[in-house]
């Protein structure tokens, strides 16, 4: 194999990866995907069938922490798939035994190309400054909540949420890991399988669900349950999988929503979604 | 149809302790590893069991679950990527600091890396992942069955302990399809005590078990002293215990014997301090640990409490202010009743020991070698001013010379001894070519021969002769050559004298013990027979007249024996 590195998976955005992509190799084939465990095994689809290195980028937090099933998968296969974590959000200190055969820490991607004989898979850390993902300000449906969510409740609050100043009676939940979006409608149902209150309301992104989307059908699913997502981009779709699942879907523009809107959503006797569209 | 429990042991083991320590919260993942945990606790109406086929998801509702519940959450998967799919769920467990319990089931650990289906490696973790991680073997024998206990316990313990979080057991399983197991057997619990929660003391009698201790202050002595006092309780020890209040006993020499005189069973043992010097004989029907550690430690599988305190507010808290203490005189008299009785010893380290302990000049320091040297000095008192120690931290011969000189040179007003055997002076010989403050004072006993492995009781006995080289490792060194360790310390300028029998040895002992003396190297040459024999002979003070007479008997009959069969 040459030392050009032709495939590149990631699960950056776009104008990220173009960026990294103009210094590793500006003709690379890339590919992306929203779940880190995804591109992992993207990584190793493309490494079986053609013979290749593949790069995967991802931000060096729990996201990345997704890797590691595909990262199996190419150790016992013997795959040449190179994990390249950006930032220091987790610790790489110690390693699974059968997930990499070589680790390299660098501090820019420039040096990624120096690295000869590297040995398959492998993980490279590159230390630069973490990513600050940006939160989405949802003011109005935090009012809203605010004032519909009452002492004995439980609202869970996603990463991609700014949650800053709001004065809840009910329980409140930061849930998640810095910049890591999976988990949060696990973290939801989960809370809600203690059956110690009537209702477990999720505040979330768009992104968060799709990275959750499996548990919406998971069998212990239950009214208690009521999903309010932000929406960046067109998520009928996801609307569609809940309405499957027996969820009442219900979709709105932010800037239509109101108390009404909240308050018969979250008091509803069925599990929920409200698709909120920005 | 019926459903009963696993009949593998590790996994009824885990069971069995999940009900004691009040864990019933699942979340379990299909697969067919898992089958024999899962299997037991389904029909089991103490488990609150869930479904979650994405593993990753599973994690992250046993996340929601426990903060929400309060309590610990257990998941449990197959082989294969199963578990690779809980690391960023434990991962947020980790920092949202929750007590989740990721029990991951393998196959038999020997398929690692033989490219088995489904088979991982487990033994390694991600820092920021879990708190610990424990590998649940099968078990095949009693002492696999105590270490599943302990560390099983110990896993479970550390959910909760100081900072909750996530902790591992990777649990191996044979694929049993015997669901057999009709009544969950009752494993050991072991519980931690931090500020409240303290248990009754058992009625009946108590040993403090002291391992490799600092010296103790006034206070903390005290404070035993007044747990012995109102707990009938005594305080076991050896040399580098260094506790020297009311209630020590010098355990070595009273239970080494082979009659029981009420000193060696007791209902309870509470361990202070680190490993142990000698070798002691006693057992307990439980034992407590207290320490501000509070880590799970049980040396002899009987564990049933860990107190993660200052060892005096332990003692503060159970000290009634009664008087109920019978077992010290018990013990006084045995011992008493044992030093009456040794007769004249062979020239050995045991002999010099019964000489030299005692005159050991106050406020000084010992350092004993491991192990014959260590064993031996344990017979005999020494004043209550001194401070002893060895390195029953690793309990190897090759940094005792180096550990007592590091101390000797700086503490410099205090003169330092050390008595040590011809392995261990000669594995670290090459300290000495290091400065050498005047408060050291050297006894080297050189048989030519690791005297451990010649010991009348050793298991290298069996080889009797055909020990010797290798091992016990005789013949290094020259062999008890004269002039060797005498050169080296003209060299070194450390002074040096010598002796091979008592007469020689009486002549210059007092030399050899004398503040200011030092640098001093005593080299004592004895022979493996004499120090094996004495130890014997120190080792059964005690028989009674009754049994000696059997044994009499016994040997006379087996002597008749060999000459008629020649056998």
């Amino acid at each position: 194999m040459e030392n050009k590195y032709l495939y590149i998976v990631s699960n950056l955005s776009e104008q990220r990866t173009r960026e990294i992509a103009n210094i590793i190799n500006d003709e690379a084939t890339i590919l992306y995907a929203i779940d880190c465990r995804t591109a992992l095994y993207l990584a190793t689809g493309i490494a079986e069938q053609n013979l290749e290195k593949v790069i995967v980028l991802v931000d060096e937090n729990n996201t990345s922490r997704s890797a590691f099933s595909g990262m199996t998968e190419a150790f016992y296969r013997k795959l040449p798939i190179i994990l390249v974590t950006i930032g220091s959000n987790v610790d790489y200190s110690k390693k699974i035994n059968d997930t990499i055969n070589s680790f390299y820490s660098i501090n820019s991607f420039e040096e990624l190309l120096l690295i000869d004989d590297m040995a398959y898979p492998a993980h490279i850390e590159v230390a630069v400054e973490n990513y600050n993902y940006e939160k989405v300000n949802c003011e109005k449906v935090q009012h809203l909540l605010q004032g519909k969510l009452i002492n004995d409740e439980y609202l869970y609050v996603g990463q991609g949420i700014k949650n800053e100043g709001y004065d809840y009676k009910c329980k409140v939940v930061n849930g998640g890991t810095v910049g890591c979006f999976d988990g949060a409608v696990a973290n939801v149902l989960g809370a809600s399988l203690s059956g110690m209150r009537d209702k477990y309301v999720a505040l979330i992104t768009d992104i968060e669900l799709l990275h959750d989307i499996n548990t919406l059908g998971n069998i212990n699913m239950n009214d208690t349950v009521k999903i309010i997502a932000l929406c960046s981009k067109s998520c009928e779709y996801l609307g569609n999988i809940a309405a499957t699942l027996g969820f009442n879907v219900e979709a709105v523009n932010e800037i239509d929503i109101d108390k009404n809107i909240v308050g018969t959503f979250i008091n509803s006797a069925q599990k929920g979604l409200l698709l909120v569209k920005r | 149809m019926k459903h009963y429990y696993t009949d593998e042991k590790n996994t009824l083991i885990l069971i069995s302790l999940l009900k004691q320590h009040n864990i019933r919260k699942v979340i379990a993942s299909p697969g067919t590893t898992n089958i024999s945990f899962v299997g037991s606790i389904q029909f089991d109406p103490f488990f609150e069991v869930y479904s979650a086929v994405d593993e990753r998801a599973a994690a992250f509702m046993a996340c929601g679950l426990a903060e929400e519940s309060g309590e610990p959450v257990v998941l449990t998967c197959t082989g294969a990527t199963a578990s690779r799919n809980y690391v960023p769920g434990l991962t947020e467990a980790f920092y949202r600091k929750l007590p989740v319990l990721a029990v991951t089931s393998s196959q038999h650990e020997g398929r690692i890396g033989n490219y088995v289906a489904q088979m991982l490696d487990r033994s390694g973790q991600f820092s920021d992942m879990v708190k610990m991680s424990v590998q649940a073997r099968t078990v095949y024998s009693s002492e696999d069955e105590e270490n599943m206990v302990t560390s099983i316990n110990n896993a479970l313990l550390e959910l909760t302990h100081n900072t909750p979080g996530p902790v591992h057991i990777n649990l191996y399983t044979t694929y049993s399809n015997n669901f057999v197991v009709e009544e969950l057997p009752k494993y050991r619990v072991i519980r931690r005590v931090k500020e409240d929660g303290y248990p009754d003391l058992p009625k009946g009698k108590i040993g403090i078990f002291v391992g490799a201790h600092a010296a103790f202050s006034d206070e903390e002595t005290a404070a035993i002293d007044a747990f012995c006092e109102s707990n009938n309780a005594i305080v076991i020890c050896d040399q580098i215990s260094n506790y020297r209040g009311k209630y020590r006993f010098l355990t070595s020499f009273v239970n080494n014997q082979p009659v029981d005189l009420g000193t060696k069973k007791f209902d309870l043992l509470i361990y202070i301090g680190s490993v142990h010097g000698a070798y002691m004989s006693f057992s307990g029907k439980q034992l407590w640990r207290v320490n501000p550690d509070g880590v799970i430690r049980d040396p002899y599988r009987n564990l049933t409490y860990v107190f993660e305190m200052d060892e005096i507010n332990f003692f503060k808290h159970y000290a009634t202010g009664e008087n109920n203490n019978t077992i010290k005189e018990l013990c006084d008299k045995a011992s008493e009743a044992a030093i009456k009785k040794i007769p004249e010893l062979p020239f050995s380290n045991m002999w010099i020991a019964q000489q030299t302990a005692s005159k050991i000049p106050s406020e000084s320091i010992l350092h004993l070698s491991i192990l014959n040297t260590l064993r031996v000095w344990n017979y005999f008192e020494t004043d209550k001013t001194i401070l002893c120690y060895t390195n029953s931290g690793g309990y190897g011969i090759d940094g005792c010379l180096s550990s007592f000189l590091g101390s000797a040179t700086v503490n410099p007003e205090k003169e330092h001894y050390m008595i040590i055997g011809d392995l261990a002076f000669f594995y670290d010989m090459g300290a000495l070519f290091n400065k050498i403050p005047s408060n050291v004072h050297i006894m080297l006993i050189n048989n030519g021969v690791g005297t451990e492995f010649k010991n009348y009781n050793h298991r290298a006995s069996y080889f009797g002769e055909e020990a010797n080289d290798f091992m016990a490792a005789k013949g290094h060194n020259g062999f008890k050559n004269e002039n060797l360790v005498k050169e080296l310390c003209d060299k070194r300028e450390i002074a040096y004298c010598s002796a091979s029998d008592k007469k020689s040895y009486l002549s210059v002992i007092s030399n050899w013990l004398n503040k200011g003396s030092g640098p001093i190297l005593l080299e004592v040459f004895t022979n493996d027979k004499d120090e094996s024999d004495a130890l014997e002979i120190m080792n059964n003070i005690l028989v009674s007249d009754a049994v000696k007479a059997r044994v009499k008997r016994f040997v006379k009959r087996m002597k008749k024996r060999v000459k008629r069969h020649g056998k």
